[in-house]
């Protein structure tokens, strides 16, 4: 009798012990969870259909959108940008885009009107509807990282899962954006922006901690996009320049000018008047 | 007493703080926003405007001859001690806005120093050729080269050198025909006054 009821003690323990150390392995450990969204996922989906790209015809200065392409997977991630976010972090964006030489003017599209994998058909319908040359297609991966440290041994006091911030939050996160022109499928040009932001949390704190990182990735990221902008335009120009046979470009009004002193021009200016000068001083 | 010619800090502070500017204005989009030439900005009465669309700059190699001619001018100016630069920079500054605003509602953004850069060129060409008599048909040969291509291009409505669709934006020859003209109209302008800041020493003036 004595030993049964031993048993019984000892088997009510064990399950015990399982059901805390379940528990446990639900608070610890590492976590990961990652959103994303894939310009490549958007266009060409349907792999049956393959759009040929042909050589852009650029009337300057040109009729700009900017849209998030839609997010990959069905349903709501939770920490997924919102459409105020979303918002927010195309009009950094496009401070940008407005002060380049060739956009007269650019159109913020929502995310609700590019379809899942809608490819170039979702674009020509977007180009009717807002009268666009252009489209920046602003794709985005972040991953983030939560890690358990030394304090995280404070939560056994419950008071602790409240106080002791023992949550460490690691979250990386990429934009990128891409211009495409749409009458022609042609990419002009990509620039990325990138970010990592690192932080710690309370247990109890730990979802609202990591939505303020993820907001915090996304426009760190962004404003790391809006520099690396500039770079990828120069390269732009540069291409452009080298291969007049792969983009036609023409000048309606509304265009951009600007008073530019030519390489060769400039250094012959400068040759002749450091001679010119030169004399002068030696008489 | 007969050492040579010291520059005047001071006299170089214009040049400076337009080459200064320019190179500030070029990496931030909201500053070039505020100060580019804008049509529909000007005429809502941003008339500023006017006079800082020379300060915006559209790619690395636009801002860097510009500015290199520009600075050089300047410095050459200063040293060589001709008054009156800011009047130059002024009309070479304003009178391309101005021309653009009025008989070309084609362009609706413009920016650039080279007007500000071909003025300041002419007018150092100018003032050399009217104080230094040794060196005067130097000075008047470069005034003349430059005085042809500037009116060809004018003439053409395209640059001589470089080949339109090049560019992202649309090079406009007359913001230099203007520069040039803003640096005639600043020497005549000051035609009695063309003469040195300081006199070199051991010469009286």
């Amino acid at each position: 009798m004595k030993k049964t009821m031993k048993l019984g003690c000892g088997s009510i323990c064990l399950t015990v012990i399982f059901i805390l150390s379940g528990g446990c392995t639900e608070l610890y450990g590492k976590k990961q969870s990652r959103y994303t969204s894939s310009v490549v996922e958007y266009l060409y989906s349907d792999k049956k259909v393959m759009e040929e790209p042909s050589i852009p015809r650029l009337s300057l200065p040109l009729r700009v959108g900017l849209a998030f392409v839609p997010e990959s997977g069905i349903g709501t991630v939770p920490n997924s940008l919102n459409a105020k976010e979303k918002t927010d972090l195309m009009e950094r964006i496009s401070t940008k885009f407005r002060s380049l030489p060739f956009v007269k003017d650019i159109d913020m599209i929502p995310t609700d009107y590019l379809a899942n994998g809608g490819g170039f058909t979702n674009l020509d319908q977007i180009r009717t509807m807002y009268g666009i040359d252009v489209i920046a297609l602003v794709s985005y991966d972040q991953v983030q990282h939560t890690d358990e440290g030394l304090l995280s041994l404070s939560y056994w006091t419950i008071v602790g899962a409240y106080t002791i911030e023992g949550e460490k939050n690691d979250t990386s996160t990429m934009v990128d954006a891409v211009l495409y022109d749409i009458p022609s499928r042609k990419m002009l040009f990509r620039a990325p922006g990138t970010s990592r932001v690192k932080g710690s949390a309370t247990l109890v704190n730990l979802p609202e901690q990591l939505r303020a990182d993820s907001l915090a990735g996304f426009h760190l990221a962004a404003d790391n996009l809006v520099m690396n902008l500039q770079v990828a335009l120069t390269r732009f120009q540069e291409k452009v320049r080298e291969m007049p046979e792969s983009y036609e470009i023409a000048h309606k009004p509304g265009y951009t000018g600007g008073g530019s002193l030519e390489a060769g021009y400039a250094l012959t200016l400068l040759l002749f008047g450091g001679m010119a000068i030169w004399a002068g001083r030696k008489e | 007493m007969g050492g040579p010619k010291r520059i005047r800090p001071s006299g170089q502070i214009l040049t400076w703080a337009i080459v200064a500017l320019a190179i500030i204005a070029y990496p931030s989009p909201r500053i070039s926003l505020l100060l580019v030439y804008d049509r529909q900005a000007i005429l809502g009465g941003e008339l500023w405007r006017l006079m800082t669309a020379p300060l915006v700059h559209f790619s690395p190699s636009h801002i860097f001859w510009n500015v290199l001619v520009f600075g050089a001018a300047g410095i050459a100016i200063h040293a060589s001690g001709f008054r009156n630069f800011w009047l130059v920079c002024c009309l070479a500054a304003t009178i391309p806005s101005l021309t653009f605003l009025l008989i070309s509602p084609e362009v609706a953004r413009y920016g650039g120093l080279s007007g500000l850069a071909t003025g300041a060129v002419a007018y150092c060409c100018l003032c050399s050729a009217l104080t230094a008599p040794k060196t005067r048909k130097v000075w008047l040969l470069i005034l003349l080269c430059m005085g042809i291509k500037t009116l060809a291009e004018g003439v053409m409505g395209s640059p001589l050198f470089a080949k339109m669709g090049e560019t992202l934006f649309r090079v406009l020859p007359l913001a230099h025909v203007m520069g040039f003209l803003g640096a005639f109209a600043a020497t005549l302008l000051t035609w009695p006054n063309i003469t040195l800041n300081k006199t070199p020493a051991g010469k009286k003036r």
